[in-house]
């Protein structure tokens, strides 16, 4: 019966660039069928349906595992020479397409790059090669009494270049900061082969820091293959906290004015009534989780400051429970196994605003998602919060009614994209951009997408480095 | 019905807003839309759970020990689970695909993480089944087969059970221990009061089992099961966690039933400890103890081997990785035979985690100790400590 592949079946490599990549890798080279079919994909909702009807995103022509930047240099240089592209690749997690090899190639597989090299208590830093897979890091960490406090629910199928390529944030950002906070330093291999490694320092005054081109980049622009991340002691308590409001707006009043008062839990979530009866079983009711952890006296005087907050918006004290409930629950993903074989699709959007419009945007989203044909259900909840605005996840899931289920997925999705701009949005928080957002890349980044091909151009003039994605085959 | 409203409550809260040609197809696509997806002939393999695991977002990997030694995504469970499944549906057939097939160890450490509860071994023992049932078995696993259905045993026996005591406990010591490790045997003989054993052991059929040669498997069950009926022994006590394992659980799943009590040899030496019977003079030692994935996992016995080997004077340093949360050897679910260059880079770096603890290492389960041994490592069964506590007396 055979499958097809719905962007590229390879660039067609001939054997010398292969036996010239085994000379540069040895052991580390494969062409065969079924390495191609696990990676030729990440974990893009639509692709899933694509694979229950025998198709696969795209085939790489062969998948790769350096051992060391030198390696990748090697690589990046024979690219150039012979003009194919190289996809680096995590874990594979990624929810866009960002990994999905449009024009075959060869996929990079950082795994074999996963050592901690080095820890630095007195400094609170660990440099670390990129390959690691995130709970292998964090259990590591916590081994040696420290946290990441990087915990995105891809935790443990997710590697620390994943999350530094797409700008990845983790549950307990609020406290914490995404990856691009938590960054130091890094070393990466640019697209022309030249490594470049920047300095352990907490900051420097000494131009823009270019290296950090790499945050969000997609594997566009070079491989980070080391980077150096501030760590913190293991924390010393923790507390759990949930709070019931009436309604959604009431919520994130509570929740700003927490952050107003320069108070950082490690946690806030708050589920809309949708997904308050999904996860905690609750009709008519907005759920808001808290968790303070770090030194018991800072933990006492956050509890203090978010419940006076809470109870001052008419919050319902709900003791424990639900936040326990979260913790036990929030790795089990199991809708996309669960529904996608009877025929739904489902997916996540996130997208990033400000105090100004979050709660009309949130509004406007839900409304656009239930207007499309066929979406049954329309939800979300807040995630990641700041001083200045909210990071909204919402949820979607429907049968296509009259039309193929990438047409339907795409209407939904372009939906959320319209009403998150016209709200002065941004169009992702953390997800990145992927082949699916890259639409809408152009009404994003307006004039900085110029910027950003320009940048491609002088770094990857030959367009090696993952092409087809970040604004695409730009002339 | 309460636990669908509960699984499902919030799906039929959603739906009760939509309109009724969406809840029509709704409903059509939630009762029949697998079926789409599935062949139309019979298969072995649970493809209702393969595609589970396959759609899912590989939760477990990190923990996955075969992922960590070859380094390949293809070898996660869920990476298995998708080859598998275009392997099912005939949109693959290439000989590395079916490799993949058989790159588990059996140490359901997914399952630890698994939302479905599903094990990657349990996965592809049916997958294995179709490709036995389609003549496309790797040659190494019909070798495999083709020696036990021979010599009905893995290894050549080092020990012969002959001369045995007899007993009301019936001392099944397993392939491993009969070839490559017959000090384990004089231990437990040595441990035991009375005891009797089988004229000629076969093997328990684990690796049968586990390669999907079910009819074969059934052949050996059926032998075991009447040795050991006429033996008229009421307890069965193996050293190997598998061989108690597919008596216990396995051979019933069958339509085998053992009616004898099935114990391991940890559960029935503390046994007869707690009663007395087993009188210890503490050493003065301390190692580390390796849990077997089996022993800990499936049959859930992590504190018998360290209780005996606290009354033996063993001072025990934990792992990091130890109880359920243990490290594979590598040689379960036959991949020391499937794939013995995996295998052993498995057991490497598990003796490099048990090292961090101990240099001394203990376990109850021959098969571990074959691993760890074969890479160097010096490692001792619980029940040759229990002997040298013994023999000071």
């Amino acid at each position: 019966m055979g499958y097809d592949t719905v962007y590229s079946a390879g660039a067609g490599l001939d054997d010398d660039v292969i036996q010239r990549l085994r000379s540069i890798i040895p052991d580390g080279v494969s062409t065969r069928e079924a390495d191609r079919v696990v990676y030729g994909k990440d974990y893009w909702p639509i692709s899933l349906r694509w694979l229950l009807d025998g198709r696969l995103p795209a085939l790489p022509d062969a998948v790769i595992w350096p051992e060391t930047a030198e390696q990748i240099a090697g690589v990046m240089r024979l690219a150039n020479t012979h003009g194919f592209p190289v996809i680096p690749y995590g874990e594979g997690s990624g929810v866009v397409g960002g990994t999905v090899p449009v024009k075959g190639g060869v996929m990079l597989d950082m795994r074999r790059m996963h050592d901690i090299l080095f820890v630095d208590d007195q400094g609170l830093m660990a440099r670390v090669q990129t390959g690691v897979n995130g709970m292998t890091l964090e259990r590591e960490l916590n081994r040696a009494g420290y946290t990441l406090g990087h915990i995105p629910q891809s935790l443990y199928c997710s590697s620390l270049g994943g999350w530094l390529a797409c700008r990845a944030a983790g549950q307990f950002s609020t406290k914490y900061g995404k990856i691009e906070d938590m960054l130091i330093a890094l070393e990466a291999v640019l697209p022309d082969g030249t490594i470049i490694r920047s300095r352990e320092v907490p900051r420097t005054s000494t131009g823009p820091r270019v290296e950090r081109l790499m945050l969000g980049s997609e594997g566009t622009l070079g491989v980070v293959t080391e980077a150096t991340l501030k760590i913190w002691p293991y924390p010393e308590r923790r507390a759990l906290h949930a709070y019931t409001f009436d309604d959604i707006a009431d919520a994130l009043e509570a929740t700003r004015h927490i952050m107003r008062k320069n108070v950082y839990p490690a946690v806030m979530r708050i589920y809309d009534e949708h997904e308050t009866l999904r996860h905690f079983d609750m009709k008519h009711r907005c759920m808001l989780i808290l968790i303070m952890e770090g030194d018991p006296d800072l933990v006492d005087l956050e509890e203090a400051i978010a419940a006076r907050m809470c109870t001052r918006f008419n919050g319902k004290d709900m003791g424990t429970a639900p936040a326990e409930r979260w913790l036990d629950t929030r790795f089990n993903v199991k809708e996309s196994s669960e529904f996608t074989p009877r025929g739904f699709i489902f997916d996540t959007v996130e997208i990033s605003v400000g105090w100004r419009t979050a709660l009309e945007t949130y509004r406007a989203v839900i409304e656009a998602m239930q207007r499309i044909p066929g979406v049954i259900v329309a939800s979300g909840h807040a995630s990641h919060f700041y001083p200045q605005g909210v990071c909204f996840y919402f949820t979607f899931g429907g049968l296509p009614r009259k039309q193929t289920p990438y047409d339907f997925y795409r209407a939904v999705w372009d939906a959320i994209m319209a009403a998150c701009l016209e709200h002065e949005g941004s169009i992702s928080h953390h997800h990145g951009i992927g082949l699916i957002r890259q639409p809408w890349l152009p009404d994003e980044l307006d004039g900085r997408l110029h910027m950003l091909h320009r940048i491609k151009q002088a770094l990857d003039p030959n367009r090696v480095m993952n092409p087809g994605k970040m604004g695409g085959d730009h002339d | 019905m309460t636990s669908m409203r509960k699984k499902y409550g919030w799906v039929m809260d959603a739906m009760s807003n939509a309109g009724m040609a969406t809840k029509a197809a709704a409903l059509k696509q939630f009762l029949r839309g697998k079926k789409r997806y599935l062949p139309k002939q019979d298969t072995s393999a649970d493809l209702d759970s393969v595609i589970k695991c396959a759609l899912c977002p590989n939760m477990c990997k990190f923990d996955c020990p075969v992922l960590a030694a070859a380094q390949n995504d293809a070898t996660s469970p869920s990476g298995k689970a998708r080859v598998a499944y275009f392997l099912e549906t005939d949109r693959l057939s290439s000989s590395d695909a079916i490799e993949l097939m058989y790159a588990c160890c059996n140490c359901d450490a997914c399952q630890e993480w698994c939302p479905f509860d599903f094990s990657a071994g349990d996965i592809l023992r049916g997958v294995r089944a179709d490709l036995a049932g389609q003549q496309r078995a790797p040659s190494a696993a019909n070798e495999l087969r083709r020696r036990l259905q021979e010599q009905h045993v893995l290894h050549e026996r080092q020990v012969q059970p002959a001369g045995a005591a007899q007993g009301d406990v019936l001392y099944f010591m397993g392939c491993e221990v009969a070839g490559r490790h017959p000090d384990i045997a004089g231990a437990m003989q040595e441990l035991l009061d009375s005891w009797a054993m089988l004229p000629e052991e076969w093997c328990c059929g684990a690796p049968l089992y586990t390669l999907g040669f079910d009819d074969t498997f059934k052949e050996f069950a059926r032998h075991n099961a009447d040795a050991i009926r006429q033996s008229s022994c009421s307890t069965l006590v193996c050293s190997c966690p598998t061989c108690t394992h597919m008596f216990r659980d396995v051979y019933p799943s069958i339509g085998v039933d053992i009616e004898a009590e099935v114990q391991h040899s940890t559960e029935h030496l503390l046994q007869r400890a707690n009663e007395g019977t087993l009188p210890l003079t503490p050493l003065d030692r301390t190692a580390v103890y390796h849990d077997p994935c089996t022993l800990a996992r499936t049959l859930d016995i992590t504190e018998a081997p360290r209780e005996l080997l606290r009354r033996a004077g063993v001072t025990i340093r934990e792992a990091y990785y130890a109880g359920t949360d243990t490290g594979c050897c590598g040689r379960g679910g036959s991949l020391g035979t499937m794939q013995p260059d995996l295998a052993a880079a498995i057991t490497r770096r598990r003796i490099q985690e048990l090292h961090r603890a101990s240099e001394t290492v203990v376990t109850a389960c021959p098969t571990c100790k074959s691993a760890f041994t074969a890479e160097g490592a010096d490692v001792q069964d619980v029940t040759e400590i229990l002997r040298e506590a013994r023999e000071r007396i």
